[in-house]
């Protein structure tokens, strides 16, 4: 027996599962208690709510007929990508049926001398780029989980990445999506041109409320002629975020600009045998790019900025390999430090860059008021804060301190002037803090989006927009639920 | 024509509330992409003010009719630029408002779309609600992209109240070719001539930036293929969603529609 929609009790195997392997085939469909449990959460860990079913559906029509029948039997279902959003987007709030994007994994067309390229929603970020780069040109949004996180949830969530300082976040390389609505019916937005900003504008970021995109055109962007990486230590974290404020307005835009603390490089050097100086409080991790020349050029006038803020160490990647490396430690940070505790999470908030001294004092005294650890790793040129709290989550009252210095956090960066999430979307986690961001009459023409795109209660629930009644009921259920 | 000139949102909320058409006016210079409007013209000459504005965090927050030009003036003295603007503009044309150019969203070269520099805004809906979306920050994903949304919407959605912008290094613009820099054609020749050449169109450097493409004309929902055509075709579906969107933003239909073939 299992809790589907609005927590009454269906007997799955005898009626969903049935009706959805007579939908799309039974190889497709997978049910089961280590299903369920493997499926009740994404990366945020923190609130976890089994599905009843998980579908992998190979084609556009598959989705279209699944989530036409989820629509017609009041069956809630949920998007999922790779699963490694951060903010509960994929987790199925009100259970019912996963629709995974795993097989939807295949690269359809592309044109190199118009720069874009056709993709079904499920393919790996990297794998767009690394189909490309042969031919000159790579996909720019670059999150540190592109290794496996989807491109459709890429777009769900307007995913960033270090180097979208300089090029743009998804939003700004998607030119068409062929989506499936809430009613089933398969709508072309877009295309290789691009048109229909408008709608698109609105899909990229929604977090899968507004219908399934099954696949995306997206721009393809010409590889740099020159890329100059290097990194550059600090004794003090006050003076790294103070650099970085002098960077970011030196007229030099860097292709990326993130930071990594202490904390995080102890776990980084010991899985990614990345060397830096003893008396290390921070280091900056900088790349500059553009045509021959250039890139070198401006290269040097940041490491002269942070020499004349007291950097203790500068190393300039020698070649790509070394270039690579760097951004391995880099990209697989959050994952190292699961060398510290058993249970990470990562939070997410944007301040103006220029408060970033005050703003990384704060998060370390929040940490201490909590009595949590806390590693900051992050993309510091656009203000992107990545504070990563660890912890045992068996220890009585952790999980509930973890939340609570979240939301000290937000509040500290919308005092600063910022924004609740920067690219790690609302999700579950935070829609109750965009209450605190946006006025009533502002949320409720928020909410209508829904409405233009015709999308029920089955659709997503319980995301981006603060809760309705039913998810209300239902959110006591979430955290400890799902073993 | 006399027009009224609000400046609060009471005064907007009462100029929706007393009138059954509206006509939103910036600085009046885009008046030949525009259908013959009919209704009160409203103008922004009066809400001309800087929000907010933080030249070391690369953001400018101002209000709808504030001048292009002397926003261009103003962060041009702390070597920011909005790049669109680049030349004295694709876009720069002598008059111009942010909130019209916002509104328009027409195209331009070499630094993407109006739309990819817009990062959060205030405007208000033919109901009356003033709505909030994105946030003074270069980066957040906190609600619905509905400032993305307005952008070329020609007034037809809501009217714009206030914008924020990112502004970028003047430094790092790459040199606009002389050929480019026709200073002395109007801003619609500038456009006419960019429908004829789109399909060569590229940025001036295009791997220092993420566009190279134009977008955003009219008619909304087409773009130009190769050849400067239009390419797209009709779709009931989502002719749909655009009617709901227009119905959930401006149900009275205060703010008009004539552009959208």
């Amino acid at each position: 027996m299992l809790l589907g929609y609005n927590g009454e009790v269906v007997d799955a195997s005898s009626q969903l599962e049935n009706s959805l392997c007579e939908l799309i085939g039974r190889e497709s469909v997978l049910t089961g208690e280590a299903v369920r449990r493997v499926y009740s959460s994404d990366a945020y860990t923190v609130e976890k709510y089994p599905p009843v079913a998980v579908v992998l559906p190979r084609t556009t029509e598959e989705v279209a007929s699944v989530v036409r029948w989820c629509t017609d039997n009041q069956v809630p279902f949920t998007p999922r990508g790779a699963g490694t959003g951060l903010s509960g987007g994929a987790m199925p709030a009100l259970g019912g049926v996963v629709i995974s994007t795993k097989k939807l994994n295949q690269i359809l067309d592309h044109s190199f001398a118009d720069e874009w390229l056709l993709t079904q929603s499920g393919i790996a970020n990297l794998k767009i780029s690394q189909f490309t780069q042969p031919f000159g040109y790579h996909f720019a949004p670059d999150p540190s989980s592109q290794s496996v996180s989807t491109i459709g949830g890429n777009i769900a969530m307007n995913s960033g990445g270090p180097h979208t300082l300089k090029y743009g976040v998804t939003a700004q390389h998607v030119l068409g999506v062929r989506m499936v609505l809430a009613s089933g019916e398969i709508v072309t937005i877009g295309g290789p041109c691009g048109g229909d900003e408008d709608l698109i504008s609105l899909i990229v970021g929604s977090e899968g409320t507004l219908g399934l995109v099954t696949e995306a055109w997206v721009r393809l962007t010409p590889n740099p002629e020159e890329i100059g990486t290097a990194t550059l230590c600090f004794s003090t974290v006050e003076a790294a975020s103070q650099c970085v404020g002098t960077m970011v307005r030196s007229g030099v835009m860097p292709a990326a600009l993130e930071m990594m603390d202490h904390f995080v490089l102890s776990a980084v050097r010991a899985s990614f045998d990345l060397e830096y100086i003893e008396g290390t409080a921070a280091m900056l991790l900088v790349e500059t790019d553009g045509v021959a020349g250039q890139a070198i050029a401006d290269l040097e006038i940041l490491l002269q900025i942070g020499r004349d803020h007291g950097a203790i160490e500068i190393k300039v990647a020698a070649n790509s390999a070394e270039r690579l490396k760097l951004w391995t430690a880099r990209k697989k940070g959050v994952g190292a430090l699961g060398r510290l505790a058993p249970t990470v999470v990562t939070h997410d908030g944007v301040i103006p860059p220029s408060r970033l001294p005050e703003m990384l004092d704060a998060v370390y005294a929040i940490a201490t008021e909590e009595g949590l650890g806390v590693a900051n790793i992050f993309h510091a040129g656009d203000g992107n804060l990545h504070p990563i709290f660890y912890f045992d989550e068996r220890a009585e009252g952790a999980i509930e301190a973890v939340v609570r210095a979240g939301e000290k956090i937000v509040e500290k960066c919308l005092e600063f002037g910022g924004s609740v999430t920067g690219e790690h979307g609302i999700g579950v986690e935070k829609v109750d803090l965009l209450t605190r961001m946006f006025d009533a009459e502002s949320l409720e023409v928020h909410s209508c989006m829904r409405l233009v795109f015709e999308a029920g209660a089955e659709c997503n629930p319980c995301k981006v927009i603060p809760n309705s009644k039913g998810c209300i009921e239902h959110k006591m259920r979430w955290r400890g639920v799902a073993t | 024509m006399t027009s009224l000139t609000p400046r609060t949102h009471d005064e907007w909320r009462d100029i929706l509330r007393g009138n059954n058409k509206v006509r939103v006016c910036g600085g009046g210079t885009a008046g030949v992409w525009l259908p013959e409007l009919k209704g009160t013209v409203v103008s922004s000459e009066l809400m001309n003010r800087v929000v907010e504005y933080r030249p070391d965090d690369l953001l400018i927050r101002v209000e709808s009719g504030m001048n292009l030009a002397e926003m261009s003036e103003l962060v041009a003295r702390d070597g920011l630029c909005l790049p669109l603007l680049r030349d004295r503009g694709w876009l720069g044309y002598a008059g111009q408002t942010v909130g019209g150019m916002v509104a328009m969203g027409l195209p331009h070269y070499g630094a993407g779309s109006v739309r990819d520099w817009v990062v959060g805004m205030k405007f208000i809906t033919g109901g009356g609600a003033v709505v909030d979306s994105g946030a003074n920050v270069v980066k957040s994903v906190a609600g619905f992209d509905l400032h993305r949304l307005l952008v070329g919407s020609r007034g037809e959605l809501g009217a714009i109240l206030e914008v924020a912008l990112r502004l970028y290094p003047l430094k790092m613009m790459p040199e606009v070719p002389a050929e480019w820099a026709m200073q002395d054609e109007t801003w619609v020749h500038r456009v006419s001539r960019s429908f004829e050449c789109a399909g060569e169109v590229r940025s001036p450097n295009r791997e220092w930036l993420w566009s190279n493409r134009l977008i955003d004309l009219p008619p909304q929902g087409w773009a130009i293929g190769s050849g400067g055509r239009f390419v797209g075709t009709r779709d009931s579906t989502r002719d749909r969603l655009r009617a709901n969107l227009k119905n959930v933003l401006d149900g009275r239909g205060v703010f008009g529609e004539g552009w959208r073939r």
